[in-house]
């Protein structure tokens, strides 16, 4: 007896259906699976077996053997447990054959026949979708996750019996499952309003998140650099539909997808620890899976005292900063992950910290550059807006300020990037940190006195080509912010205000 | 063979310290005789081990010290002892003088000297005044010397050698290194236009054990020293120990009080150094001492350019030390972009400048 099953596995952050076949015939008893299989997958034969067993039935005393196909991609995860039993139980005409053929299951399967839940449900009911598959059958813990695709049947089960009884005789209570958006909103917790002082780091930071420029706070410790970081997220401009799918899938496929609260509907910000490792930032493993720059796709990832980092960890993010997404090969596959997020990036100016301030600082000028050398130019160049954050007095601290709050920093965001996508909706990029070199001039074009102007300050500021241009885009969002078409004087002088790290600075004396 | 071989043989032997060289020479009258001396002469004499004398002998060869004093002909640097007459009375009379210098350049009387010297790490403001007495001083013809250090050391030299005067630089390497690189092309001036002198041999490389001691030379070669910016535990400081113990006169640039880098100077107040209230007034007085005539133009007195009311105020924050615009945003009233625009428009005005990025001072 033959049967075949629909199943699907996570591959990158997408996922590929997978038949599952499975043949009872004579010959040696004997429980046999092939099909590229990693070592979990393979031990599903003994989950299997002791679940049908402990379920009332019995494996035949036969030679069975299952496949999984197509052969050549690597299968991995616990959710093949639940189709190899399905098809097992097809084989032996428990379950009807042709009952099957629209559906995609997904489950582990405990000894005792308990569904147990996945990761990855959300990418792998989307393929299962895409396939034209008309229902699918997922762990009851998976159900709301499952739910979140629309335009398929989604059935949650809680044991192998459940399933059963479903595919033979439809039974199945549908149970009205609620979504959890309250928690939603709770989880901003960090507002700009809660923030006192650091104007000058505040207006930063919507300069950068007009353009989503990448941005570099310079200071000692316990300025506010970190806090004013979490507070990024709650001006950053609400996500539509299609991003905050590609984001819960990405976390689902990394098993951090809180199902309850639906979609992620706030844009994430990741703040890895400066002792992640290249593959824990970027992404990787034997089955790759997505790192902290994917996991902080369409957010912010905060790099809290940038010098600690491993140099060439940190020289890893340059290209996926250029192209918006990392590619990863391996043996098993290329796998390409999103990781299209704004970089805020925090730093002390020494390894004191209190570098300009001599009365503090103790460092010596090799030690300054010693330290100044462990971010290397190219990334640099990436980062668009730098920024010092001051000590803060006490005064400055406790003084009750009306400051103002995050809502109405994002509106003004919003409204600037609404300029921008209706400006560069032809030319295939959405922001002003953007701009290719070579559009410069269409978008950025200078008056005469400006253009005079910034002659001087390039000799001035010994500015390079690429640090003009970036002066330029900067000062483009300025003007975006102040609904200005022309870039006009200030903000030129404020985009200067914003230039990059110049090490010829540090030599102050 | 020409004593003058002798002479370079025993500056730049290195089995006989520094401070023995001398003493040596007292007893045995010139070098000719010291490289002559038998074992028992040199063990008579009481100065040296018998150690020392063993390999000192062993190592002094004829044959070699002509050859060695062939090449050094050769290089651009000259030499002095004190056997010769116009060695600087001034390094005679110290205690523990050096026995001879290595140059580059060209030595000058040491008549009119002045020694200014301060921290490495200095301040904006240390740099300006640095660089502003240096100038006055050599406008008015007076000889600025230092170490040729980073900070105060350079400034000064450079200070100098932009008002027109000769400037000699001590080092505490030999006279061919340049410490720190960066001041290749300050070196290459100050050879141009005075000297850089040295008591170690050529191709010492700065040890830090080596600094302490030239101080000894940088205050003997001059009248007075003037400190200008100094921690409370700094390498200037013992510049003013030699010269108090040299009997030379000592003035400070006053610092505020709780200002890390001012303690040193301040500190040398509080014992009774001189206080440097006016760069010109200083010069001034120097020039009368000496008896010169001060070739210097006093430097026009600067009015305050009409101002704003903005830029009053904005003005009126900033100090003489550098300060961020993100602090001076902090405390005042101003929107961001407008106080750009005042800091850019007192920069243009010459009210404001910017040491490094972001952080503005008052021009002194």
């Amino acid at each position: 007896m033959y049967s075949v099953v629909n199943t699907a596995t996570v591959f990158g952050i997408d996922s590929k259906i997978i038949s599952v076949e499975a043949d009872i015939s004579d010959g040696m008893p004997m429980f046999d699976m092939v099909g590229y299989l990693s070592s979990e997958v393979k031990e599903a034969k003994e989950r299997v077996r002791a679940a049908l067993k402990n379920e009332g039935y019995a494996l035949p005393v036969k030679r069975i053997t299952v496949n999984l196909s197509p052969a050549s991609i690597r299968k991995t995860g616990a959710g093949f447990d639940l189709p190899i039993a399905v098809a097992i139980l097809s084989a032996i005409g428990i379950v009807e054959c042709e009952r099957l053929a629209n559906t995609c299951l997904l489950g582990e399967i405990s000894l005792d026949g308990k569904i147990q839940p996945i990761t990855g449900v959300l990418s792998m009911v989307m393929e299962a979708r895409a396939n034209d598959l008309k229902e699918v059958i997922v762990p009851k813990e998976n159900l709301m996750e499952a739910r979140l695709v629309e335009g398929i049947n989604t059935i949650g089960v809680e044991k192998l019996s459940d399933v059963i009884a479903y595919l033979n005789h439809g039974k199945y209570e549908d149970e009205f499952l609620v979504l959890d958006s309250e928690e939603n909103k709770a989880v901003k917790e960090y507002d700009f309003s809660m923030l006192n002082g650091q104007a000058a780091l505040r207006r930063a930071c919507e300069v950068a998140i007009s353009g989503m420029h990448n941005l570099l706070m310079v200071g000692p410790p316990g300025a506010g650099k970190s806090m004013i970081a979490k507070c990024i997220p709650s001006i950053l401009p609400p996500m539509d539909m299609d991003e905050q799918l590609e984001l819960s899938k990405i976390y689902s496929v990394s098993g951090k997808f809180d199902e309850r609260l639906g979609l992620i509907k706030n844009r994430p910000f990741r703040s890895p620890h400066h002792t992640v490792s290249a593959h824990g930032l970027v992404g990787g493993g034997q089955n790759p899976k997505p790192g902290e720059i994917s996991l902080a796709h369409k957010g912010v990832l905060f790099l809290d005292e940038l010098t600690e980092f491993n140099k060439s960890t940190l020289e890893i993010l340059r290209q996926p900063m250029e192209d918006k997404k990392v590619n990863i090969s391996r043996a098993t596959g290329s796998f390409c992950f999103p990781a299209d997020f704004v970089l805020v990036a925090a730093m002390n100016p020494c390894s004191c910290g209190y570098y300009p301030d001599l009365n503090r600082c103790k460092c010596t000028r090799l030690s300054i550059q010693r330290y100044l050398s462990k971010i290397s130019q190219p990334l640099l160049d990436r980062i668009d807006i730098c920024v010092e954050a001051p000590t803060l007095n006490f005064a400055q601290i406790s003084r009750r300020q009306d400051n103002e709050n995050s809502e109405s920093i994002r509106n003004r965001v919003i409204a600037c990037h609404e300029i921008q996508r209706e400006r560069y909706k032809a030319y295939g990029f959405k922001y002003n940190s953007q701009i290719p070199s070579n559009l410069m001039e269409v978008f950025c074009p200078l008056g005469e006195s400006e253009a005079s102007y910034m002659e001087k300050m390039y000799e001035k500021y010994s500015l390079t080509a690429r640090t003009y241009h970036k002066v330029l885009r900067v000062a483009r969002t300025i003007a975006d912010m102040n609904g200005a078409r022309d870039i006009k004087l200030e903000y030129l002088q404020e985009a200067l205000v914003y230039r990059g790290l110049d090490k010829k600075y540090w030599e102050a004396c | 063979m020409n004593e003058i071989v002798y002479q370079h043989w025993f500056l730049n032997n290195t089995d006989i310290s520094y401070g023995k060289k001398p003493k040596l020479l007292e007893y045995f009258y010139d070098s000719y005789h010291i490289f002559n001396a038998s074992k028992t002469e040199l063990m008579e004499s009481g100065l040296l081990d018998e150690k020392v004398v063993d390999k000192f002998i062993e190592n002094r060869n004829k044959a070699q010290i002509e050859k060695d004093y062939e090449s050094f002909c050769h290089s651009p640097f000259s030499f002095i002892t004190m056997e010769n007459l116009s060695y600087p009375q001034k390094l005679r009379d110290i205690y523990d003088p050096a026995y001879g210098m290595f140059y580059n350049g060209k030595l000058p009387e040491f008549n009119h000297v002045v020694s200014i010297v301060g921290a490495r790490r200095c301040s904006a403001y240390g740099k300006k005044i640095a660089l502003e007495l240096g100038e006055a001083l050599g406008q008015a013809g007076i000889i600025v010397i230092s170490g040729m250090a980073r900070g105060i050391d350079s400034f000064a030299h450079r200070g100098c050698l932009d008002g027109g005067g000769n400037t000699v630089a001590v080092l505490g390497c030999g006279c061919d290194v340049i410490y720190p690189k960066e001041n290749r092309l300050l070196y290459e001036e100050i050879v141009e236009r005075g000297a850089v002198l040295s008591e170690y041999p050529i191709g010492t490389s700065p040890i830090a054990l080596n600094f302490p001691r030239r101080n000894r030379i940088v205050s003997a070669l001059s009248d007075v020293v003037v400190v200008v910016e100094a921690r409370s535990k700094s390498g200037s400081l013992i510049t003013t120990d030699f010269a108090l113990e040299q009997g030379k006169d000592i003035y400070v640039i006053p610092g505020r009080i709780g200002d890390a880098l001012s303690e040193g100077c301040n500190k040398l107040i509080a014992q009774g150094a001189g206080i440097i209230t006016d760069i010109d007034k200083f010069v001034q007085d120097l020039t009368d001492l000496y008896g010169m005539e001060n070739k210097r133009k006093k430097a026009i007195k600067r009015h305050l350019p009409k101002l704003d009311e903005k830029q009053k105020k904005v003005y009126g924050l900033f100090d003489y030390y550098p300060k961020s615009i993100a602090t001076v945003l902090e405390e005042c009233e101003l929107d961001y972009l407008e106080l750009l625009a005042v800091i850019f428009s007192l920069e243009k005005l010459g009210l404001l400048y910017e040491p490094f990025k972001n952080n503005y001072v008052k021009p002194a």
